[in-house]
């Protein structure tokens, strides 16, 4: 196409002997340090000729011009589009060079293109001036035009990735600064220092922050990474940033390997774990995040009583093999799964198929199955939903009336990997590494799943049709062949590609998989991911202790071979889990790095089943085989009685596989309800029964009666000046219907209280 | 102002004229066309009568006899003669979007019987071999379009001789953004940087030999156009974002006669009515504007397209004019009232060209979706709708589809150049004519220059090259 000379020599090759200096200065980057900017270009040989991808794009990036809200949006800017974040370079140079010859750039005059002349503002210009004549971004545009704003040679090098230096930056104090420097790596094994041209974010400004230039500033005491953004690479430094002062850590006994992992980082943070928490704090907390229930009584007795030293490691094991747990994690995975019935029937949505779904679910959670078996029942569920009903993983994710392999794709990555590939459907994702190739190429997996109605109509029909093609890549229709998440593309011919990506995805060594139900597991038991939310596990989010989360899914691949219980054993056992929520001096901003006990509310079908245990009172309830909220097979939604609480309290609809749609929320409503409304209410004046029932074993016997009720609420029994303002409101002379309402009360008060209502 | 009016209409119908009178007809195409009875009518037994037959019409369509399938559905006609990609029966066999999918719930017909179905609708829905075409039969008599041949051809004569030199083998300085064709005499214009430059016939190397050139130091040239008799010539451009002009040249002596527009971006086409009254000019701004070429006045400020308008072109007899933005819009305006006349909606995509036919009795238009639609300006009926430049790309991204220029030869024939390279011809219905040149660079204008009846093509990379026309 041209005639000038092909090669390339503006990358700094590295296959010439290093010079003493430049030896010097590789060492030193080594150390983590910048002392040496080497400009991009100044680092050069003499140009032959200027890349529009290698050095034009970069400036499109930089200034934001192909920004969302500038010329990358979807329909473009002031009538000009570029690719947002520049996923499609060829279509970008067709739009400057060819969709309006004469316009855009002016090859006899570079520097009247409108080009320069709207990035300079000396025409209007919506995005203002963007840099003068000056700069080093004008002068590559400029000395592209004035070569003939050729397009670039085939065998121009690709940008293979970037490296952030140093790596883990580490400030003594807040106010220090540094700089990073980021390399680009070529598919002609050369380098580029392109830290002019990324551009740069802060996963928390409040601790480190970064500017434009790539200097780092801590700003306060904590914990958190600086990303740096070149072509379609992401990558992080991760930084620390110590308080004032010296450190006086003392090592907290260690349980297990985990508390050995949160320790290591809260020492180099110089964070103070909490003290254990109590026997009752942890029995509480213990029984309703392994049970979905609060500890009888007796429990609470026998438990407080017990002088063995191993009874919390009793307790957790004699919890984790009760079938509550299965079905705590039957319903849990029935929201990520989306299990309806009856919204879509056409689809396969039917009551008898979302009973038959949530019923298997729980079934493989009481047999302990893996859950690596788990998922690969669920990816390749195939034939009628009523007769194998992990097939209807194929009427729930998917329930509208056609199934869209985009979508489904999404889904399947988000639950399986954590990983959201939606952004990659249209442009490359911008702070991951997910391409849109990336994006067609796992679609693929997914365009031969076919839903036929079933002999009766609450009946569908799974199946693959083996020849379907290809996705088709959005910007010029290319099939792309199937390919794995950040894997390799398998040879599919004449099979079912689901099969494939089963043993793909729950191989022991797939980290997206295992750290994602790893992270997921985590999650359960903290109100908190190591990498939050769970479900969006990007580069540009990282975990907030990498180590942690990459050792248990370690251990749940490979030393549990995917065993839910024992990584929740685990867990439990760790001294990390068993911290108080009594926060010091040094934790009490951590949110992130498990230094303490949160206060979390239970998911609404938890608490409604710690209501009704408390009251001993059973609540109408929609027909189910058994008598629990976290029993219905497809939510709260459609149990006409309670689904107000359960929608107030934050209960997934299932409109998405979100793992944000379950929330914890603490709101007004809420408040409101338990006050006023006809859950507590009912069980408690209108219809109830446990307190005329200790009123009978305990006449006119105020103490072990609110000593009961205290211990089904609270799990504890009432301190000295709670006991003193309690048998202050009770005189003798009071009739047996003013000792109801005075028991009412008190239990009234209990469960509106914010130690009910948090998991603590 | 002076500007040199052209001959009286009285006067113009008094030219005799001295061609002979053609009639090309569209009765040739029916023969190798689909017909419903052999062609279609299997197609639509296996997918679609199950549900689209006599007694169980549903959607009130019933595709059993050609006959029914013309009357429609209950939401009107679902073919449309000549126009199979906006015929809502493909619509919905293609999976439009806007459309539901047909046949429902299994997968799209096979592309070949598509393409059955499509070139029934295009070859005038024939209901058996031999059977009457629906489509608008078009004729076009040559004698019409040339009876305004002027008595004095207007020729650049004595024009300062330029100092840069010859272009080499028809290579110019710059990309051919804009070139206009003399109607009458042997000359082109073609724009250069703040300058543009006119060329005589092709010289023996096949280069063009330059005549003169004129100065536009208003900004880049974005569109020329000669008036109907050759002798003006109209600039028009400016500088991207902050001004347009549009400027008038006698073409004989090379001196500028007028500056009209008050433009805030550089405008991006503009046409002299046949009589020279009016101004026409598209620009960002989303306005047609019609300026009195003598006074220099606005006289209308049409706000109607929803995109920038791409070109602007007045009919053969100035009466009409039309105009065509980058959302596929095209409208035609009376150009004394600056009133609607037509709105012709069937593109898709950015309208790159409008051209009338020389007897003024058709509207070609050409669009980036890669069609080119003949419109009956009786009516502004489209009567065919061309697939004229629709290539797959062949590397990822690269852009193979799209009509950029368009322009009738004096016997009728269309000419059209597109981004897949080729320089083709049509007949005078848009009946596929001839592959007339492989081109080596993106063409960007097409001009046919009537005196020596040769087409000349200017591309991305500044060249021209001239073909004789058959």
């Amino acid at each position: 196409m041209s005639d000038r000379t092909m090669n390339r020599p503006p990358l700094v090759t590295t296959n010439r002997p290093l010079q003493p200096l430049q030896i010097m200065l590789r060492f030193v980057l080594l150390l983590g340090f910048t002392l040496l900017v080497v400009h991009p270009l100044a680092a050069a040989e003499p140009k032959a000729s200027t890349s529009f991808k290698l050095d034009v794009m970069p400036v499109f990036m930089k200034y934001g011009c192909n920004s969302g809200d500038c010329h990358g949006a979807a329909r473009g800017k002031d009538g000009f589009m570029l690719s947002l974040f520049g996923y499609d370079p060829e279509g970008d140079y067709y739009r400057l060079l060819e969709e309006h010859p004469g316009r855009r750039v002016n090859l006899v005059a570079p520097s009247e293109s409108l080009l320069l002349q709207k990035a300079t503002g000396n025409v209007t210009h919506t995005g203002g001036k963007l840099f003068t004549e000056q700069d080093e971004a004008y002068r590559l545009l400029f000395q592209w035009l004035a070569e003939g704003a050729k397009p670039d040679p085939e065998d121009t090098p690709t940008i293979q990735g970037i490296r952030v230096q140093p790596s883990v930056i580490e400030f003594a104090a807040p106010g220090q600064d540094t700089a990073v420097k980021v390399m680009a790596s070529y598919s002609n094994g050369s380098q580029r220092d392109v830290t002019r041209w990324c551009r740069f974010l802060s996963s928390n400004e409040a601790v480190v922050g970064i500017d434009e230039a790539g200097n780092v500033s801590g700003n306060r005491a904590g914990g958190a990474h600086v990303f740096a953004r070149f072509s379609r690479f992401t990558e992080g430094s991760e930084v620390v940033v110590l308080p004032r002062g010296e450190s006086n850590w003392t090592q907290p006994p260690v349980n297990n390997y985990i508390d050995s992992l949160v320790f290591a980082k809260l020492q180099k943070l110089r964070i103070e774990p909490s003290p254990l928490a109590s026997d009752e704090h942890f029995l509480r907390r213990v029984t309703i995040d392994l049970t979905g229930t609060l500890p009888t009584p007796d429990e609470y007795t026998e438990f407080i009583t017990s002088t063995d030293p191993n009874k919390r490691s009793a307790k957790i094991d004699e919890l984790i093999a009760r079938e509550d747990f299965a079905e705590l994690w039957a319903a849990k995975w029935g929201e990520w799964l989306r299990i309806k019935g009856d919204t879509n029937p056409g689809s396969g949505t039917s009551m008898k198929a979302a009973w038959a779904f949530f019923y298997w679910l729980r079934d493989q959670f009481i047999k302990d199955r893996p859950l690596d078996e788990l998922v690969a029942d669920l990816i390749t569920g195939t034939g009628s939903n009523i007769r194998n009903p992990p097939s209807n993983f194929y009427t729930m994710v998917p329930q509208a009336g056609s199934i869209d392999p985009g979508a489904l794709g999404k889904d399947v990555a988000q639950i399986t990997l954590g990983i959201r590939t939606g952004c990659a459907e249209c442009h490359n994702h911008p702070f991951d590494r997910w391409t849109m190739d990336d994006y067609y190429g796992w679609t693929s997996f997914f365009t031969g799943i076919q839903r036929k109605r079933g002999r009766e109509a609450r009946e569908m029909l799974i199946s693959v049709d083996v020849t379907a093609r290809p996705a088709k890549h959005l910007i010029d229709g290319t099939e792309m062949p199937h390919r794995f998440l950040g894997g390799e593309a398998p040879d599919v011919t004449d099979r079912d590609p689901r099969k494939v990506l089963a043993t793909w995805m729950t191989a022991k060594e797939n980290r997206l998989f295992r750290r994602n139900l790893a992270n997921r597991i985590w999650h359960h038991f903290f109100g908190r991911g190591i990498v939050e939310p769970i479900d969006d596990i990007r580069i540009s989010n990282p975990p907030a202790n990498e180590p942690l989360l990459e050792e248990l899914g370690r251990r749940l691949a490979e030393e549990h071979g995917y065993g839910l219980r024992e990584l929740a054993r685990d867990i439990c056992h760790s001294r990390t889990y068993q911290l108080s929520a009594q926060t010091n001096a040094s934790n009490q901003d951590d949110e992130e790095f498990f230094s303490h006990a949160r206060l979390r509310r239970p998911r609404a079908d938890v608490l409604f089943d710690c209501l009704s245990q408390a009251l001993e009172y059973q609540h109408r309830m929609r027909r189910t085989s058994k008598t629990k909220a976290v029993d219905l097979f497809d939510g709260g939604q459609r149990d006409d009685y309670n689904a107000y609480f359960y929608s107030t309290f934050g209960q997934a609809p299932r409109q998405s596989v979100c793992a944000c749609e379950t929330s914890d929320d603490a709101k007004l409503s809420q408040a409101l309800h338990l006050i006023n409304g006809d859950t507590i209410e009912r069980a408690l004046s209108r219809e109830s029964v446990l307190i005329p029932a200790l009123m009978k074993t305990f006449p006119n016997q105020p103490r072990p009666v609110i000593e009961q009720l205290y211990i089904r609420a609270l799990t504890r029994k009432p301190s000295e000046s709670e006991w003193e303002a309690l048998l202050s409101e009770w005189p003798d002379t009071m009739d047996v219907k003013q000792q109801l309402t005075f028991y009412n009360n008190v239990m009234w008060s209990l469960l509106n209280s914010s130690e009910f209502l948090f998991n603590h | 102002m002076k500007l040199i009016l052209p001959m009286s209409r009285h006067r113009m119908e008094r030219v005799v004229c001295a061609l002979l009178v053609a009639v090309v007809g569209a009765a040739t195409l029916a023969a190798e066309a689909p017909n419903f009875e052999q062609h279609v009518s299997p197609i639509f037994k296996q997918h679609c009568v199950a549900c689209h037959n006599p007694d169980d019409a549903e959607a009130g369509l019933d595709l059993s006899t050609a006959q029914a399938a013309l009357a429609g559905s209950s939401g009107g006609d679902v073919v449309k003669a000549g126009l199979p990609d906006s015929s809502p029966l493909v619509l919905t066999m293609t999976h439009h979007e806007d459309y539901p999918e047909m046949p429902p719930n299994k997968p799209m017909l096979a592309a070949k019987e598509i393409k059955v179905v499509q070139d029934w609708i295009a070859g005038g829905l024939l209901a058996s071999a031999g059977g009457q075409s629906q489509l608008r039969e078009m004729t076009f008599e040559i004698a019409a379009g040339s009876s305004q041949r002027p008595e004095q051809v207007a020729f650049p004569v004595g024009w300062p001789v330029p100092a840069s030199p010859q272009p080499n083998a028809g290579k110019i300085a710059s990309p051919a953004i804009a070139m206009a064709a003399s109607p009458w005499a042997n000359l082109i214009a073609v724009s250069g940087h703040r300058s543009v430059s006119l060329y005589g016939d092709k010289d023996s190397d096949g280069g063009a030999k330059l005549i003169g050139s004129l100065d536009f130091p208003e900004g880049d040239v974005q569109d020329l156009r000669f008036s109907a008799n050759g002798q003006l010539l109209l600039v028009a451009g400016g500088i991207a974002a902050k001004t347009g002009k549009v400027a008038i040249f006698d073409v004989a002596t090379g001196k500028r006669v007028a500056t009209l527009g008050e433009e805030y971006d550089a405008v991006l086409s503009a046409d002299i009515s046949a009589d020279h009254r009016y101004v026409a000019l598209g620009t960002t701004s989303k306005l047609v504007k019609i300026y009195a070429a003598e006074s220099g006045e606005l006289l209308h400020r049409i706000k109607k397209h929803t995109d920038w308008v791409s070109v602007v072109r007045f009919s053969p007899d100035g009466q009409q004019l039309a105009s065509g933005d980058r959302n596929g819009g095209v409208f035609v305006w009376e150009a004394e009232s600056g009133g609607i006349v037509y709105s012709l909606d069937e593109h898709k995509q950015k309208v790159t060209a409008l051209s009338w036919r020389p007897d003024g009795a058709v509207l070609a238009s050409a669009g980036e979706d890669g069609t080119f639609v003949l419109w009956d300006m009786k009516d502004g009926w489209a009567t065919r709708a061309v697939k004229a430049h629709v290539e797959k790309a062949l590397t990822r991204y690269s852009r193979r589809t799209g009509v950029l220029d368009i322009t009738f030869a004096a016997d009728g024939t269309l000419l059209t150049i597109g981004r897949d390279r080729w320089l083709r011809s049509w007949k005078v219905d848009g009946q596929p004519l001839k592959k007339l040149a492989a081109l080596e660079g993106l063409p960007l204008r097409l001009g046919y220059v009537s005196a020596a009846n040769r087409i000349v093509v200017g591309d991305f990379d500044g060249q021209l090259t001239w073909y004789d026309h058959q």
